[in-house]
């Protein structure tokens, strides 16, 4: 969330600030925690608290918030790591970093954006829909264990968090190819949206996998890209 | 309000600066080390906090309470000796689950203890490159290595790691074995050369490859046709051609089908009913290798004559079926005595029926 540096960051090395920004919603999250679990006094903390909540920025005490702050908080978090996953222009860390505090309401939606994009306008929109969302879905994990089977290094989420927000360029060429038939420009739109998909993601799944396994841990994420790619590039 | 929350965090950052400087670099991986001195780090903002956020009340609150749970620490936080005396009462709770950072925690600790473990047996175990000019020595050092990890018994059916055995292999590996199988006819020794180390990511990959790949040249063939009949009937037409995302759905039955439950029935055949000892993973193996032949003839199938993809189709499946007999003939004929033939010959007739399917629905140009 570029945003939201602080005023005084300036004092900071440019890392350390980095560091702390990202770094820094995990730790609130956790001091918020006793509202819901009062941990011991001591610092012996035997809750197993905490599982599967990679959403670390979220307070817990959100009961009684409107509901637009709700969805404003998450339209931000999925809009600041949208930035930090699929724009990773300055570094790659910046990708580690976010993901480190990953969700998945980010996927969910460009998941979702992508399966009404593609199913728009087609005389099957339910399949279409269905085929999409299905295979967005359960190729990530797919991707994801084949990862962890070829031996690699990965967080489940994590991954998953990373391909469902690579989905955005799709998004884009989904969005723009329902608004035209010019093949043309769909051609480009989506070769496009494939190059930038695969810059996104391409380094942080092959990067996990030792060398002589890239390619085997990279074509089936290219598969999945080029088979959405070829939904939009063809529909009616 | 999580951007509230973020601000106080940030504003509280000068307060904060010495402790974070002694503090957290150091700790900063382990963040339960970092978490009471984070939470008094917290505190001092709040109290002279000009924030009127309600919903940083309890934040502050309870960031109190962690603050007050403890003190000691707390007291001496500013001092950056506090920091060792903090250090070693994490390394107890370092095993015990943590609190809400277990995520964190998770991730940080946990993860590169797979990739450790994995790197370490991905580079013990011989590749499959090194089976044809030592096998003995294969048959040595990779057998035991691979069931090394399979008698550890955090290794459970469960474990996803326990299926990694199954895709041992590199990128070389599979593309060998793509190779040997596309020519496999000629030389019938892949049951041989997968035996130590049948991967399943060339079956599961190939067939996906195909179920996709097959769609959309099925796809392409329909609208080729498409377009030549409707160039020859009128100029203009009203009516769209739409793609059959169908297509999708019945390659995926046809591949993975063909593949999975043909492959398992064949399996359980030859153990239950022969009482041989083949691998379920090898038999899923040959099935899946078989079928690399069709991806390039998949492409070459979209050429718009019936004669041409007529004979690729039947080179390709004459091909792989002679790949698949060549390989099982051995397995099926040492066990199965009489009964062989017949299981072989229905072997390669659900193989020509493959093929048959291949052509007549996915390339089956509309009349024209």
């Amino acid at each position: 969330m570029a945003g939201m540096k602080p005023a005084s960051g300036s004092a900071f090395s440019e890392d350390v600030e980095r560091l702390f920004q990202h770094e820094g919603p995990p730790v609130a999250s956790a001091s918020t925690l006793p509202t819901y679990a009062p941990p011991p006094a001591n610092s012996d903390f035997s809750s197993g608290g905490g599982g599967g909540s990679g959403m670390g920025n979220a307070p817990l005490n959100t009961l009684d918030e409107p509901i637009w702050e709700t969805v404003k908080r998450d339209l931000h978090r999925i809009g600041g790591n949208l930035i930090l996953v699929v724009f990773p222009f300055k570094n790659r860390d910046q990708q580690s970093a976010a993901l480190r505090n990953w969700d998945l309401w980010g996927p969910m939606t460009f998941t979702l954006v992508l399966a009404i994009c593609l199913s728009i306008g087609s005389p099957k929109p339910s399949a279409v829909f269905s085929f999409v969302f299905g295979t967005c879905a359960a190729g990530a994990v797919v991707l994801t264990v084949n990862v962890v089977l070829l031996g690699g290094n990965i967080g489940f989420f994590q991954s998953m968090c990373l391909l469902g927000y690579c989905l955005f360029p799709m998004d884009v060429a989904a969005i723009v190819t329902a608004l035209t038939t010019n093949m043309i420009a769909r051609w480009i739109v989506v070769l496009v949206g494939l190059a930038w998909a695969s810059w996104a993601s391409v380094p942080f799944i092959g990067g996990s996998v030792s060398p002589a396994r890239r390619a085997l841990a990279v074509y089936p994420l290219l598969l999945l890209y080029v088979a959405m790619g070829w939904l939009a590039l063809i529909k009616g | 309000m999580d951007n509230q929350g973020w601000k106080a965090l940030h504003n509280s950052s000068p307060n904060r600066s010495p402790t974070k400087g002694s503090q957290g670099e150091g700790g900063y991986d382990v963040q339960s080390t970092y978490f009471p001195a984070q939470s008094t780090g917290y505190v001092p903002p709040h109290p002279s906090s000009s924030d009127p956020f309600p919903q940083d009340s309890p934040f502050a609150g309870t960031s109190m309470g962690y603050g007050s749970s403890s003190v000691p620490s707390a007291s001496g936080q500013q001092q950056p000796e506090v920091v060792p005396a903090v250090m070693p009462t994490h390394s107890a709770p370092h095993a015990g689950p943590a609190t809400g950072d277990t995520v964190l925690h998770f991730q940080e600790s946990n993860i590169p203890s797979y990739g450790v473990s994995g790197k370490v047996g991905t580079s013990d175990v011989p590749r499959v490159q090194s089976y044809a000019p030592t096998s003995s020595l294969l048959g040595a050092g990779a057998v035991p290595s691979a069931n090394a990890g399979d008698s550890n018994p955090k290794f459970s059916l469960f474990n996803l790691k326990s299926y990694r055995k199954y895709f041992n292999v590199d990128t070389q590996d599979v593309l060998i074995r793509m190779k040997d199988s596309v020519v496999g006819a000629l030389k019938p020794d892949f049951f041989e050369k997968t035996t130590d180390n049948a991967d399943l990511y060339g079956p599961f990959w190939i067939a996906t490859t195909l179920v996709f790949v097959t769609a959309v040249t099925g796809n392409y063939a329909s609208y080729v046709s498409y377009h030549h009949k409707h160039a020859a009937a009128t100029g203009s037409e009203t009516q769209a051609w739409y793609y059959d995302i169908d297509k999708v759905g019945y390659s995926a039955i046809v591949f993975y089908g063909y593949v999975g439950v043909i492959g398992l029935t064949l399996w359980a055949m030859l153990k239950w009913w022969f009482k041989s000892d083949v691998a379920l993973a090898q038999v899923w193996c040959i099935y899946g290798y078989a079928l690399s032949i069709y991806i390039p003839i998949s492409f070459v199938c979209v050429v718009p004559y019936e004669a041409v993809r007529w004979a690729m189709i039947a080179v390709a499946t004459v091909l792989s079926g002679l790949f698949l007999l060549l390989n099982f003939k051995g397995p099926i004929f040492d066990v199965a005595g009489a009964k062989a033939f017949p299981v072989w010959l229905g072997l390669g007739a659900l193989h020509v029926g493959l093929g048959l399917a291949l052509k007549l629905y996915f390339f089956q140009y509309w009349s024209s």
